[in-house]
């Protein structure tokens, strides 16, 4: 009685759990495909702007085509020419292709970003990148500039990066040609400023390294112009105020 | 220290439970005696018989035997070996046999049979007639010494006002014989201008029987609506009271267990009396409680009976019981059977209208309408439209969506016993649809379902309305059809489900219902590799037919 028992439960749960398959993953992704009107083979990609890694670079004639594009609602960023960029949204099909046609490129804006460090340290390596388009990790000149773009219109989360630096971030949004200054703050960990200060970092060009770790025009007269004396850490001319 | 505590507390209560003399709380002792006990919480046996032959007006025409039927039934019914009745009382002088008389006898006997389980018999044997009332509707009346056929609502003794008394007895097992008719002929009497009435209605009678019977009551008739009491030289009695009274000394004991009760009595008194007039009389009884048959007229029940099938009901009016392909009675009536597995039919010429295997053990008393019950259409096959979903929202975005259902029911009522049903079921349904794996994004397929489903659900049925609700187990296959860039082919899976069910349904007329069901069934799906509990509902509803 129990081995019969023992076997019907067994063939029970054998039938309660089912048999076959039934498989969804194919449907997870799609593709994307279009062509661009207007475009510059050397610079122009698109790519999908909540997963960078899936880009696609253009052809000649402007063809792009993007796989393995998560289903559902999502945002491309087009850089076609070195002008001109923006934003598509697409409904991605599950398991299935999308095609966008013919895709007219828009005007694109540019930022000027300048990294501002605190006390006036010196920046080495640093960078700023455009999330979701594929400016990543662009180096700024000697003096903590840079021009990105062109950008699609809307809003932009940038992030600048520098050795001995925390990670800053800052949003900008911009409309088609506008060029907009965006300024993004650097601060460096407390305990690192209190401990080191610039005896590690060092100073920006023409600033002296002070005993208390902070960067000053003088802090004894050596630093200072013939005729000059060094006061309250700045080179004053004699019997001048 | 230990011992002397026990001890204290025995004597308290020893102390407590001693009777104490003068004051409240005490014990009392209390002498018994047994037999007196035990018959004071005997149910009694009274009966009031009632034989009116003399009669003032002379256009009644005395009666030879009324006063003797009474007298006669009331010796058998206080005969030790036969009746038993502890109080009888008969009316058949002529003083006593008044119409008020006759009223304060019933009323006296209220007052006396004040117990539920007394036994109360009243006989009746007088002339019956009929007239109209002040509201000029026809109605019975029994004919007592000094009613006039002139003033018959004014002076004789109203059916309903007899009823009214009687049904005003506490007892509930009481039974009225009413030896008189009110057809005009033999013990009935009608003024001439009423029977001109009557012999312009081509059917007969014609109003509504006036053998009523209330709750636990039975009313027995010596003959039926339209036909003649009669008086016998021979047997120098009223023929049905006759043999009633023969019936007594335990010919009528139908089943063999030691009593002659009342059922059993007037079926004897009745195919007697049938066969004796060669069909001319035929009693009549109404009968509402007779599961319990409890009153016992002559003898008692000193062993376990055969088992009887019986109907009094006027549905059954006229058919022929066969037993095992012999016919044994005309109903109304009953009859006993050998215990074990018999065939039942009822019929009436070449219909039939009931054909059952019943299985009947010794003791049993089968009513013959409750195989008429037994035998409606019982069964249902319903086709029914609905919607098959998955409960979460997850599984009909990624599985199946709600699609539409086809399906077909059927439900069989009483199996495997009474009350439970079996509920079949197939359901499918065919077409295109999408699955969303993300908000936007839709994939075409093409789905096929199909459904099995058994259930054992619990009946609660009402005239037209019946609920059911109970487990259910279904396998369900699903198929799911891709012709998409990234695949084509087919998916299949099978799985079974447990569950439960409920529905309602609702005739329409003999054949047809309206029905609805739901289901909610548990099943474990698997996708991708990773099993999952999910949860199924059906909701149909549609059109049964039963058979």
């Amino acid at each position: 009685m129990r081995h019969t028992l023992h076997i019907a439960t067994v063939l029970l749960a054998a039938a309660v759990s089912g048999c076959g398959n039934l498989e969804n993953e194919p449907f997870l992704e799609g593709s994307i495909s279009g062509r661009l009107t207007e475009s510059d083979a050397a610079v122009a990609q698109v790519l999908v702007k909540d997963a960078p890694h899936i880009r696609s670079g253009v052809t000649e004639d402007g063809h792009f085509a993007l796989e393995h594009v998560p289903a559902g609602h999502t945002v491309l960023f087009v850089l076609a020419t070195e002008t001109k960029a923006m934003h598509l949204q697409v409904a991605v099909q599950g398991g299935q292709s999308v095609s966008l046609g013919d895709v007219v490129p828009h005007e694109g804006g540019f930022l000027d970003v300048r990294l501002t460090p605190p006390g006036r340290l010196r920046l080495t390596e640093a960078r700023v990148s455009v999330e979701g388009t594929p400016y990543e990790d662009l180096l700024v000149d000697e003096r903590a500039r840079l021009r990105v773009g062109p950008l699609a219109s809307g809003c932009h989360t940038l992030r600048a990066t520098a050795a001995g630096f925390e990670d800053a971030f800052a949003t900008a949004c911009i409309n088609r040609g506008e060029q907009k200054d965006v300024r993004i703050h650097l601060t460096i960990p407390n305990n690192d400023f209190i401990q080191h200060g610039c005896s590690k970092k060092g100073c920006a060009a023409g600033d002296q390294c002070a005993p208390d770790g902070t960067c000053v025009q003088c802090f004894e007269d050596a630093h200072c112009a013939t005729g000059q004396r060094c006061q309250d850490s700045v080179c004053r001319s004699q019997g001048g105020p | 220290m230990t011992r002397i505590v026990p001890i204290i507390l025995l004597g308290a209560l020893v102390a407590c439970a001693s009777p104490s003399s003068g004051e409240k709380g005490g014990l009392v002792p209390l002498k018994l005696d047994e037999e007196a006990l035990s018959s004071a919480y005997q149910p009694r046996r009274l009966a009031l018989l009632i034989g009116v032959d003399t009669y003032d007006d002379p256009q009644w025409r005395n009666l030879r035997y009324s006063a003797k039927d009474a007298t006669d039934l009331a010796e058998a019914l206080r005969d030790p070996a036969r009746g038993r009745f502890t109080q009888v009382r008969v009316l058949n002088r002529p003083e006593e046999t008044t119409r008020a008389g006759i009223l304060a006898a019933l009323r006296q006997l209220k007052q006396e049979a004040t117990r539920p389980d007394d036994v109360v018999v009243v006989y009746l044997s007088a002339h019956g007639t009929l007239a109209r009332d002040t509201r000029g509707e026809l109605r019975r009346y029994l004919v007592a010494r000094d009613s006039s056929y002139n003033a018959i609502p004014q002076t004789a003794l109203s059916m309903d006002a007899l009823k009214a008394e009687f049904d005003e007895l506490p007892s509930r097992r009481r039974l009225l014989v009413l030896a008189t008719c009110h057809s005009g002929s033999g013990k009935s009497l009608l003024p001439k201008e009423l029977q001109e009435e009557l012999r312009g209605i081509k059917s007969g009678f014609y109003a509504r029987p006036l053998e009523e019977s209330s709750r636990a009551s039975m009313v027995f008739a010596a003959c039926d609506w339209g036909e003649t009491a009669r008086e016998d030289e021979a047997l120098q009695n009223d023929i049905y009271t006759h043999f009633l009274i023969e019936g007594l000394n335990g010919a009528a004991d139908r089943n063999a267990d030691g009593a002659v009760t009342a059922t059993e009595a007037h079926d004897y008194a009745r195919r007697r009396t049938f066969a004796f007039t060669e069909g001319r009389q035929r009693p009549s009884a109404e009968i509402l409680e007779v599961g319990a048959d409890p009153v016992v007229l002559s003898g008692g029940i000193h062993r376990t009976g055969r088992p009887e099938l019986y109907s009094y009901s006027p549905r059954l009016d006229g058919f022929t019981l066969k037993v095992d392909g012999e016919p044994r009675t005309e109903l109304p009536g009953g009859t006993a059977v050998v215990p074990g597995r018999r065939k039942v039919e009822l019929t009436k010429g070449d219909a039939t209208l009931v054909s059952r295997e019943v299985h009947v053990a010794p003791g049993e008393r089968l009513p013959l309408e409750e195989l008429l019950a037994d035998s409606s259409r019982r069964h249902s096959l319903a086709l029914l439209a609905g919607m098959f979903r998955f409960t979460d929202e997850r599984s009909r975005a990624e599985l199946l969506p709600a699609t539409p259902h086809l399906a077909l029911a059927l439900r069989l009522e009483d199996l495997p016993v009474r009350d439970w049903g079996l509920l079949f079921d197939v359901s499918a349904s065919t077409g295109s649809t999408n699955l969303s794996m993300a908000l936007g994004s839709l994939t075409p397929f093409r789905y096929t379902t199909l459904s099995a489903g058994v259930a054992l659900p619990y009946l609660w049925r009402w005239e037209r309305l019946t609920l059911f609700a109970g487990p259910r187990v279904a396998a369900l296959y699903l198929r799911r059809s891709f012709d998409v860039e990234a695949y084509v082919g087919a998916q299949n899976y099978l799985t079974v489900s447990p569950g439960v069910v409920g529905g309602v349904t609702v005739e329409l007329d003999e054949r047809l219902e309206l029905t609805s069901q739901a289901q909610l069934m548990m099943t474990y799906v698997v996708v991708d590799g990773r099993g999952q509990a999910e949860g199924f509902t059906g909701l149909w509803a549609g059109m049964g037919y039963r058979f």
